[in-house]
């Protein structure tokens, strides 16, 4: 290794402190030696502390905010993209349908009684037909049941796109 | 200083819905990330922009965020891999010295260079350096990283970062040798 490679790998060890006794002593004899090689160690050491001083950048004021304003939309889709069908979650589904049907079971025979009744005798004919009536509402309803089964499934994909994306 | 228990607190937090954890994530780590991105980009605008895309993408990608690992370096790497495919596109920077002139004076008509005069001699040094040397200046002096980290952050190897990093200090030397001049026993 010549001088001059062995002054250059010297000097940065001087300037990152990770001289030996004698390798510092040697920089220094340099340093009063030479008059240029002591400015090039000062200017290494000045831009070595101004380097570490200065790199940090303060981010704008507003960042976070900015920043959460756009985010917390989509906050409540980590839980609910996660989120797995257990028996713990679809046990209200399965009750709400069975209720449901229950319903409609027995309001199909109450509907029956009443319009058989002599009441009603005289306009049974002007009625539709009771079974028509409860027939359309359980179809109504399990349709909106479908509908919203159907959406939680699409809002799902949504959210697990989005995190995936 | 945050811990490595309190960031994976916040994170796991974060992963129940409760966006005051995310919130104080960001709080914590948003100048270092700002200052990688704008480093690498040199314009605050974009490195603003960087800056917000790499906590969305790591927002995003949360859930399959390696607990065992170190939050922020897999954080410096989302913003260094955003900010550097930024400025691949915009192809900014200026490799040759006789641009120099041309850099200035984008700047200052631009009024873009908004740090203090102590900064922004870095910044136009940092400009003129290529993407390596800039990110690993970068990295090294932010928060004195290990080489090791580095090394995770940019997928290079540990020897290549200690080399890198040995000649872009001289090169960044070279540069504020030219820029600073006459200056250099005021600011240095």
């Amino acid at each position: 290794m010549n001088q001059g490679a062995d002054r250059t790998d010297l000097l940065w060890k001087y300037v990152d402190g990770q001289c030996t006794e004698a390798e510092r002593h040697q920089v220094e004899a340099w340093m009063n030696e030479d008059a240029a090689f002591a400015e090039e160690v000062q200017f290494m050491m000045g831009l070595e502390k101004y380097t570490k001083q200065e790199m940090t950048v303060s981010a704008p004021t507003g960042f976070t905010k900015q920043l959460m304003k756009q985010l917390r939309p989509k906050f409540s889709w980590i839980p609910f993209a996660t989120q797995t069908i257990s028996s713990r979650n679809i046990i209200p589904w399965a009750l709400g349908l069975s209720l449901l049907v229950v319903t409609a079971f027995l309001s199909a025979s109450q509907w029956d009684q009443v319009v058989q009744t002599e009441q009603f005798t005289t306009v049974e004919n002007a009625l539709p037909s009771s079974s028509w009536v409860v027939g359309g509402f359980v179809c109504l309803a399990f349709f909106f049941l479908l509908d919203r089964i159907l959406y939680f499934f699409h809002l799902k994909q949504e959210a697990k796109d989005y995190l995936n994306a | 200083m945050p811990t490595k228990q309190t960031d994976i607190e916040l994170i796991e937090q974060t992963l129940r819905g409760n966006d005051n954890a995310f919130e104080e994530l960001v709080d914590q780590y948003k100048d270092y990330i700002y200052t990688v991105a704008y480093r690498v980009l040199g314009r605050p605008e974009e490195a603003e922009e960087a800056a917000q895309d790499a906590f969305i993408k790591a927002y995003r990608s949360l859930q399959g965020f390696d607990h065992r690992a170190k939050f922020s370096t897999w954080l410096y790497r989302i913003v260094l891999n955003t900010a550097l495919s930024m400025r691949r596109k915009q192809k900014f920077y200026v490799e040759d010295i006789d641009d120099h002139k041309n850099f200035n004076a984008y700047s200052e008509e631009k009024e873009t260079l908004k740090l203090s005069e102590q900064k922004k001699y870095l910044q136009e040094a940092l400009n003129l350096l290529k993407e390596d040397d800039v990110t690993v200046l970068t990295l090294f002096y932010l928060k004195e990283l290990h080489l090791e980290e580095i090394a995770e952050i940019t997928g290079w190897e540990a020897n290549g970062v200690k080399v890198k990093l040995f000649r872009a200090r001289k090169r960044l030397a070279e540069k504020m040798r030219l820029i600073l001049k006459d200056e250099v026993k005021s600011i240095l």
